[in-house]
């Protein structure tokens, strides 16, 4: 059975399973330093992310790893978590995010607690070019005490490793 | 970036102003690092030529942030976005220069829908996206 088939089956088993996870909040600071980012390589950028903008919507589906995440020892070879998903291992797998549906509701409120339910929206595999590919959509929904924040449906291509 | 769009100012068919983008290395690094994410092939360009690339790649993420930048910088950073969404086509690298524009296709409600497109210096389409945004309008007019 090859990695993909794997992670294909593994998938399916928790289809529809939602894990719950605390993110703690994030700061003011984190999100200027996000938006600072984003800014680095366009021309024409002026001004603060200090002055007034709302929080950059993208932040919360960009952030890979909440809290402290695993150590340097626990990596894969690719540099990834090993359970980036809350449970679903696709280690050895070469992954590549394929975009993101969003539904926004309100704007992060910096210095507010957050969870994020986490589920596998849908998993197919097909036959490519260059060996299977796994399909892998994966539902993230984000919440503080007043309700939704964002949804975001993300798809993940994943192929083998290259022998 | 505090300039704000009304309603009033869109129609269906207006484009977007373009934007140049020229991701370096550097660039990739602090987005990793902004996002904890600690895939080499944002960072090692040793390792992503093991899987194939020229260099370092554009992350999925940064790509939906640069068309969602063009709507912002048109629109103004404090504009209400309702939904969002965008595909990965093609990777990039530093050097590339990536051009992201966008059209507006829909006016309603105090709704604007607009299509959007990152290509590369070859033309080349690296994201297209499609973003509805809610705008305010101006005083003392109604629909």
């Amino acid at each position: 059975m090859t990695t993909v088939e794997q992670a294909f089956a593994t998938a399916t088993r928790a289809l529809g399973e939602v894990t719950r996870v605390d993110l703690g909040s994030i700061s003011a600071r984190d999100l200027c330093r996000f938006q600072v980012a984003v800014w680095g390589s366009m021309q024409g950028t002026t001004g603060s992310p200090l002055d007034g903008a709302r929080p950059h919507p993208l932040f919360l589906s960009s952030v890979l790893v909440w809290g402290a995440g695993p150590p340097e020892s626990d990596l894969l070879p690719d540099g990834n978590a090993p359970d980036p998903f809350a449970g679903v291992s696709l280690g050895g797998l070469r992954l590549m995010g394929g975009g993101q549906e969003l539904t926004m509701h309100r704007d992060v409120v910096p210095d507010t607690p957050m969870v994020m339910e986490v589920s596998i929206a849908d998993v197919t595999m097909r036959q490519g070019r260059s060996g299977p590919l796994l399909i892998l959509v994966m539902q993230r929904r984000f919440f503080d005490a007043m309700g939704p924040l964002v949804d975001c449906r993300e798809t993940f291509l994943g192929r083998d490793e290259v022998a | 970036m505090a300039t704000v769009l009304h309603l009033e100012d869109v129609s269906v068919g207006m484009k977007l102003p373009e934007l140049i983008v020229r991701p370096t290395p550097v660039t990739l690094f602090r987005f990793s690092a902004v996002t904890w994410n600690p895939h080499r092939i944002h960072y090692d360009a040793a390792y992503a030529a093991t899987e194939g690339y020229p260099d370092v790649l554009v992350h999925s993420h940064l790509h939906g942030c640069w068309l969602l930048e063009c709507v912002r910088a048109w629109a103004g950073s404090e504009v209400r976005l309702i939904s969002f969404s965008w595909q990965n086509r093609r990777y990039a690298v530093p050097g590339d220069v990536l051009t992201v524009s966008g059209e507006v296709t829909g006016v309603d409600v105090g709704l604007v829908a607009c299509d959007l497109r990152e290509v590369n210096q070859d033309g080349e389409t690296c994201a297209p996206g499609h973003a509805v945004i809610r705008l305010p309008r101006r005083e003392g007019e109604s629909s």
